[in-house]
């Protein structure tokens, strides 16, 4: 009898069971609601060739790290599965860069293993602990780590936030953390090459995004590839100038920086065309095409969920909307 | 559940051509839409494939438990009939739009006015 290889646990079925019913059987507790492959209650990860059929209908950034449908799935041979959440490795990273970019912004640069094995795509996220504060926070990928051989995030400082204090005040070089990931599917694809990609973000929003936009320029991406760039000061637009000149060298990529903020100093709107108002209002106003295009939204929550639900109300498809919003709890 | 009527109707492309129609519709309505602010859009989504299915005779897994307890929630945020006659009128548009004919849209409209007591949680 053929068997699934379920995180350390291995199952025997029955050719003709579908992958979620001989977890049930054997008590594996998966969850699943619908068992008809429109809920996706029951994702779950395998590189097994056996699940492209059980894919109809994930997402396409879903797919590409090999998620499928467990109740779709009718394997004839064994199988190695794994539940979405908790099968990503933890490691070791190192602090090796600390780069201030303005009162509350700073870039820093993790070194990876020498002997990595984890595939950490640009937009990503990781949950980052620090032993000094034993917290565990996420923060997003902004380079592209295969190539750099480093993983580069932005950090903001949060209100009250212990982590992003610590990062920004009190972390040095050579310190070590935990890295735990990676998640999220705020990831570009190469089988997306000729679509307008259209990025919107607020404060370190920008990180993922900034990662993605790199990654499509090097992928000679031929779509265009549009950014919104919302923060309250003109401080917080921290890549005002790598990405105006990012702009000028590549003719399919268009940046637009906005403030929603009191604006104190009016000459520098005209120097650099940056939009007055909230980044949400201003692309919505400047977008005119919705079908086939892919939208990354990363940052402020709210930013977040109303422009996912103007960009479908407006007749995008969701499945075209990839979305990471920066969720935070204020625990003092 | 009556396969008939889910072939009659087109099926799994009738669900998929009506789920968009009939979620903007709902989304759109300021009356009912305070109900969907906090839910996750894609997994809502996802539940309206699940509801359509269900309403166009096709096969499904609701029970009238689920249903039940999924609405608790909102019926504790005011949930009343008002609001279940609302979206039914979306779904009447819908079916409209994408002109299905009366006799078919009928029955959908059955299906899916027999759920209101689960719904409402009475």
């Amino acid at each position: 009898m053929p068997k699934i290889s379920f995180n350390e646990k291995e199952i025997p079925f029955k050719v003709g069971q579908s992958v979620l019913d001989a977890m049930i059987e054997f008590d594996c507790h998966p969850s699943y609601s619908c068992k008809k492959g429109v809920c996706q209650t029951c994702l779950l990860k395998s590189d097994d060739h056996q699940i492209a059929s059980a894919q109809k209908d994930v997402k396409e950034t879903l797919i590409a790290q090999g998620y499928f449908l467990a109740c779709q799935c009718y394997p004839k041979q064994d199988i190695k599965v794994n539940t979405t959440d908790n099968n990503e490795l933890e490691i070791d990273v190192k602090l090796i860069s600390k780069k201030y970019i303005s009162s509350d912004i700073v870039i820093l640069q993790l070194s990876l293993p020498i002997h990595n094995t984890l595939i950490i795509k640009p937009g990503q996220f990781i949950n980052l602990t620090s032993h000094h504060l034993t917290l565990t926070r996420s923060y997003s990928i902004a380079n592209d780590p295969q190539k750099d051989k480093f993983i580069e995030l932005h950090i903001q400082k949060v209100q009250n936030g212990k982590m992003s204090n610590w990062l920004y005040d009190n972390s040095e070089i050579g310190d070590y953390l935990k890295l735990k990931g990676p998640f999220g599917t705020c990831v570009y694809l190469k089988s997306h090459l000729k679509n307008d990609l259209i990025l919107i973000g607020t404060g370190t929003g920008l990180a993922p995004l900034i990662g993605i936009i790199k990654q499509a320029l090097t992928n000679n991406h031929q779509g265009k590839i549009t950014l919104f760039h919302g923060s309250r000061h003109f401080n917080g637009l921290y890549l005002h100038h790598e990405l105006k000149t990012l702009a000028l060298e590549h003719d399919n990529f268009m940046y637009y920086p906005c403030l929603s903020g009191e604006v104190e100093d009016k000459s520098s709107l005209q120097d650099t065309n940056i939009s007055q108002g909230r980044v949400n209002k201003i692309a919505l106003s400047k977008l005119t095409q919705f079908n086939s295009v892919k939208f990354y939204l990363c940052g402020h929550p709210d930013m977040v969920k109303n422009m996912k639900k103007m960009l479908y109300l407006s007749g995008a498809d969701l499945n075209n909307i990839n979305d990471d919003p920066f969720e935070y709890t204020d625990y003092t | 559940m009556s396969d008939s009527l889910f072939q009659s109707i087109g099926g799994e492309g009738a669900v998929n051509a009506a789920v968009d129609l009939f979620y903007r519709k709902v989304l759109m309505d300021d009356t009912i839409s305070h109900f969907f602010e906090s839910t996750d859009m894609d997994a809502q989504r996802n539940k309206q494939k699940s509801f359509l299915t269900f309403a166009f005779g096709g096969p499904n897994n609701y029970s009238g438990q689920s249903l039940r307890d999924a609405h608790t929630p909102l019926v504790n945020n005011g949930l009343n009939e008002t609001h279940f006659m609302a979206v039914a009128g979306h779904l009447q548009s819908t079916l409209d739009e994408l002109g299905v004919p009366k006799e078919l849209s009928a029955k959908v409209m059955a299906i899916a006015a027999g759920t209101i007591d689960d719904v409402l949680n009475r």
